[in-house]
């Protein structure tokens, strides 16, 4: 049953063609690489075990192809929107003739979450970004800090779970998931918090960056963002003109991090 | 229930690569100003990858995307509000596409509804937004905000009577 009111998309006038013209909006792919460079689980998996100990050259030469791209577009600043006219080949652009929600949420079907990933990872990916098949030196303990858990969360969050077996139940279990799943924005300056408002001061406020980096250091120092921030730090010292830290900096990373996947950015923040 | 399959390195980046245009476009016509997207939708995948442990099902994962999205988005304007920035201040700068005639139509009438949704209370936004550009069902988009479904309703009849009303009075110049 969908009694949900016709979209005003499918009716005539401006409004509708304004509607149908922004379902065209999406990154270019050099956003969805500028995105993809901030996501630390996207560029750097864990490590497999028995994972070979050195990425081929090939693998090597792209993730320092792409990280460059990356990192340009990141000094460069300013993202665009770009309009994907041309681009109607794309599935899950091509909403108008094939609803998402249909495909997605069949009616009857089982809800559980398994199910869900294994149909949301079954559908195709393209092959966009480079896998990095070997880690830094000291990676024996990366994936315990990268999963380590995290403190509990309110009571107000633990008091709205729903019984095991409950889930596939009704449509009124799912406020309740969102309501819990709200408690996403943490109550103090959390990893993300401190490297996100670094990142977002980079390019008006360097100085603040780096402040931000610098307490992530203090608070989080082999946290599982610790690279990042390191990048963060020595491209904020780089735009202060403070070249003499950066490299410093740098230097200190590469003696920690000697195989990161974000030596290229490095190299590329300290061009001179 | 069933237990999540382990999320790893391919999963993260399989949400993520099947997502990404859907989150970035919420993002964008929520108000969030244009240089600021990319790191805005960084922290919805980083949160992603944080709690997906914890996604339980009971909504479908877009749903659930979706409701990240919202708060991180109301979070980011909270913050730009605090910094006594305008979140709107930018406009979206096409240079990378070609100057068509048809892309050039279709980037004022995108212009249009942009600077119409910035009239727009965030609360209606939000429901106009996930209903009418991602296509959400009502029973989603209650959900992802959770919300009551009659809410959202409302918001959406409000939101509509409000965009209506600025197309036809041609206040956008």
């Amino acid at each position: 049953m969908n009694d949900d009111p016709l979209r005003l998309s499918e009716g005539e006038g401006e409004l509708a063609d304004a509607l149908r013209a922004a379902r065209e909006v999406g990154p270019t792919e050099e956003q969805r690489a500028a995105v993809a460079a901030g996501l630390p689980f996207l560029v750097a998996p864990p490590p497999a075990p028995g994972a070979p100990p050195a990425p081929t050259a090939s693998g090597a030469a792209a993730t320092s192809a792409y990280l460059k791209v990356a990192a340009v577009l990141l000094a460069a600043g300013g993202a665009t929107i770009w309009w994907r006219m041309a681009d109607v080949g794309e599935p899950a652009l091509a909403a108008q003739e094939t609803p998402v929600e249909t495909r997605e949420m069949p009616e009857g079907r089982s809800a559980g979450p398994a199910a869900e990933l294994e149909r949301e990872l079954a559908e195709p990916v393209p092959d966009r970004l480079p896998e990095r098949r070997s880690t830094s030196a000291p990676s024996a303990d990366e994936p315990s800090r990268r999963s380590r858990p995290r403190r509990p969360r309110s009571a107000r969050a633990a008091g709205s779970v729903v019984p095991p077996g409950a889930g596939s139940a009704a449509r009124s279990n799912e406020p309740a998931e969102a309501a819990e799943a709200a408690d996403d924005t943490p109550d103090g300056p959390n990893e993300l918090e401190l490297l996100s408002s670094a990142r977002r001061h980079l390019r008006s406020a360097p100085a603040r960056a780096l402040s931000f980096a610098n307490q992530h250091r203090s608070a989080f120092a082999s946290g599982a963002y610790a690279e990042e921030r390191e990048v963060l730090a020595i491209d904020a010292l780089a735009r202060l003109g403070r070249r003499a830290e950066a490299e410093r900096r740098a230097a200190r990373f590469e003696r920690r991090w000697p195989a990161s996947v974000h030596g290229a950015r490095i190299s590329a923040i300290l061009q001179p | 229930m069933q237990a999540l399959p382990k999320t790893d390195h391919a999963s993260m980046r399989a949400i993520y690569e099947q997502h990404v245009d859907h989150v970035w476009r919420t993002v964008a016509f929520l108000g969030v100003a244009t240089s600021e997207v990319p790191d805005v939708c960084q922290e919805v995948f980083l949160t992603v990858h944080r709690k997906l442990a914890s996604f339980e099902g009971r909504s479908s994962l877009r749903t659930w995307i979706y409701g990240i999205t919202t708060r991180t988005v109301a979070a980011h304007r909270r913050r730009a509000y605090t910094r006594r920035e305008r979140p709107h201040a930018e406009v979206p700068d096409s240079n990378v596409a070609p100057p068509q005639e048809d892309h050039l139509l279709a980037q004022e009438r995108v212009r249009r509804l942009e600077d119409a949704l910035n009239k727009l209370d965030e609360r209606q936004r939000e429901v106009f937004v996930l209903y009418e550009l991602q296509e959400m069902k009502m029973g989603e988009v209650a959900a992802a905000l959770a919300i009551p479904q009659q809410t959202a309703y409302s918001r959406l009849h409000a939101a509509r009577k409000a965009l209506r009303s600025i197309f036809r009075g041609g206040e956008h110049s």
